[in-house]
């Protein structure tokens, strides 16, 4: 069955077609709240709550992108979320930082350790600066670079113009970079 | 000159630095990216940027895709798909109908309390046969207009035109020729000679003429302003019932003769002022009189409670996927 049959069947209450959408989009809605609250038990349960409330509000999907569509309520379930964390915080910072250390995996193949300790230590640096920009460009910044979504994608999801996007993006990427780099001055010829 | 081109190249750094990220996504259009490419040539800073920018972006792609700890399909108790009210079309416009429609009542209660305001504030001037809840307001809120008037109100009737000012006032409040406005310029009418008075009872309210008579009218008009307030704010008021009463009084005051003496023609405006203060209240003026800051109060706070709910529609709507 296509996607457009399935959301056809799930709006009418059929939970094993929603599903069968849920399947092929847990893994993008996922790595976008991990990456979006650094916190893989918060994400999980924003992923949840994220998918509950795209099957109660599939009647406002009104065609496009569906993953765009999706994302937009995982990135607005975040956004609640790290709002509520900062008035009550249940993570404390300690286990938000230990958390920071989370990569599935070891070494890929062909990978000394020392690479897999390299990798490690640039994937932790690139976790906390991502961790510091601010909400809307790490949200640009993840379904851009991350998530490999195009721009009129991430201006769906985010209810933002095309031209806005394109701010979010270059200016959070130009963070990261000053935060990789720490300032470093670059050779003169 | 050195200093113009040193702008130059200031400006198209900056176009370079702002635009790097689009380049690197090929967003850029044909003019813009020829205008970065060419200061990519001569800018080492820029260089340096975009390839530093370019590592980044590559380290951000080769971030690992940590998987989901669990499986999150919903259960099959979930409640089955439905828009919450507020979504639904039709709510944020009936809505935004709602709130207009009370904001024309606010506007309506408005304009009558400041009618009726005014009309007290004369009549607060002369002796006040019955304190109301107006009599009082008006002492408090009346603007320093109003107070001059009341001022000037206090000598005797034949010595000035006690509601001379107020009678065009109140007609400009209510420019349309509407009973009420009709009914609120009738204070002149008391000054008229009984033909005259006849004469106008019999020609049509709406016609304007009260208002036009107004500006010459002298003498105590503070009672019969009372009664056509009391004409105005009854609602079953007609133009046919604004102008009823009127040759009652025009007859009433017919009768009086000039005034030769100022306190003579004062003590009179006390005698006349009694039983048009009852007509007034038979006309249900005491009534009217707390109506209209009812009707204020609660269009106000209606208003402003569909306001809240308007603009919290508005922010959850916006945040609906």
């Amino acid at each position: 069955m296509d996607e457009q049959a399935l959301i056809v069947s799930a709006r009418t209450g059929n939970p094993h077609a929603f599903n069968a959408l849920v399947s092929a989009y847990q893994g993008v809605a996922y790595n976008v709240a991990y990456r979006v609250i650094g916190h893989p038990e918060a994400a999980a349960d924003a992923t949840q709550d994220a998918l509950l409330a795209a099957y109660r509000a599939l009647p406002s999907f009104r065609g496009g992108s569906f993953r765009a569509w999706l994302l937009r309520i995982v990135t607005n379930v975040c956004y609640d979320r790290l709002r509520q964390n900062k008035r009550r915080p249940q993570v404390s910072l300690d286990e938000m930082a230990e958390d920071l250390d989370y990569v599935p995996g070891l070494a890929a193949d062909g990978e000394s350790p020392e690479d897999v300790v390299l990798r490690q230590d640039v994937q932790r640096i690139l976790e906390m600066a991502i961790a510091k920009l601010p909400f809307d460009q790490r949200v640009a910044v993840v379904l851009s670079d991350v998530e490999g979504l195009s721009y009129e994608e991430i201006a769906a999801a985010t209810g933002a113009t095309v031209g806005t996007v394109k701010s979010r993006l270059s200016r959070a990427r130009a963070r990261l970079r000053d935060f990789l780099t720490q300032g470093r001055e670059p050779l003169r010829p | 000159m050195p200093g113009l081109l040193g702008r130059w190249r200031r400006s198209e750094h900056r176009f370079c630095q702002e635009n790097l990220s689009g380049y690197l996504d090929l967003q850029l259009p044909e003019p813009a990216r020829q205008r970065v490419e060419r200061h990519l040539q001569e800018c080492a800073r820029c260089r340096w940027d975009l390839e530093t920018l370019q590592q980044t972006v590559a380290l951000l792609r080769a971030m690992p895709r940590p998987r989901p700890p669990r499986s999150f399909a919903i259960p099959e108790t979930a409640p089955a798909p439905s828009l919450p009210f507020w979504m639904r079309p039709g709510t944020y416009t009936v809505m935004r109908a709602a709130t207009v429609a009370v904001a024309a009542v606010f506007v309506v209660a408005v304009v009558g309390n400041v009618a009726i305001w005014q009309g007290w504030a004369g009549r607060a001037a002369a002796p006040a046969s019955e304190p109301t809840f107006f009599a009082q307001s008006a002492a408090a809120t009346a603007p320093a207009s109003m107070g001059r008037l009341a001022a000037t109100a206090v000598p005797p009737a034949g010595a000035l035109p006690n509601d001379t000012p107020a009678a065009p006032m109140l007609g400009a409040g209510a420019p349309t020729p509407t009973p009420p406005a009709a009914a609120l310029a009738a204070p002149a009418e008391p000054t008229l000679t009984a033909e005259e008075a006849a004469h106008k009872a019999v020609a049509p309210p709406g016609m304007g003429g009260g208002e036009a008579d107004a500006v010459p009218a002298k003498g105590p008009t503070e009672p019969a302003g009372a009664e056509a307030r009391g004409r105005a704010l009854e609602p079953a008021a007609t133009p046919e019932a604004a102008a009823r009463p009127a040759p009652q009084i025009t007859e009433a005051r017919g009768e009086r003769p000039t005034p030769a003496a100022p306190g003579e023609a004062a003590a009179d405006t006390r005698e006349a002022g009694t039983p048009t203060a009852g007509i007034a209240q038979r006309m249900g003026l005491a009534q009217g009189s707390r109506l209209w800051p009812a009707l204020l109060y609660a269009s106000a706070v209606v208003l402003a409670l569909l306001a809240a709910a308007v603009l919290w529609l508005r922010r959850a709507r916006a945040r609906w996927p």
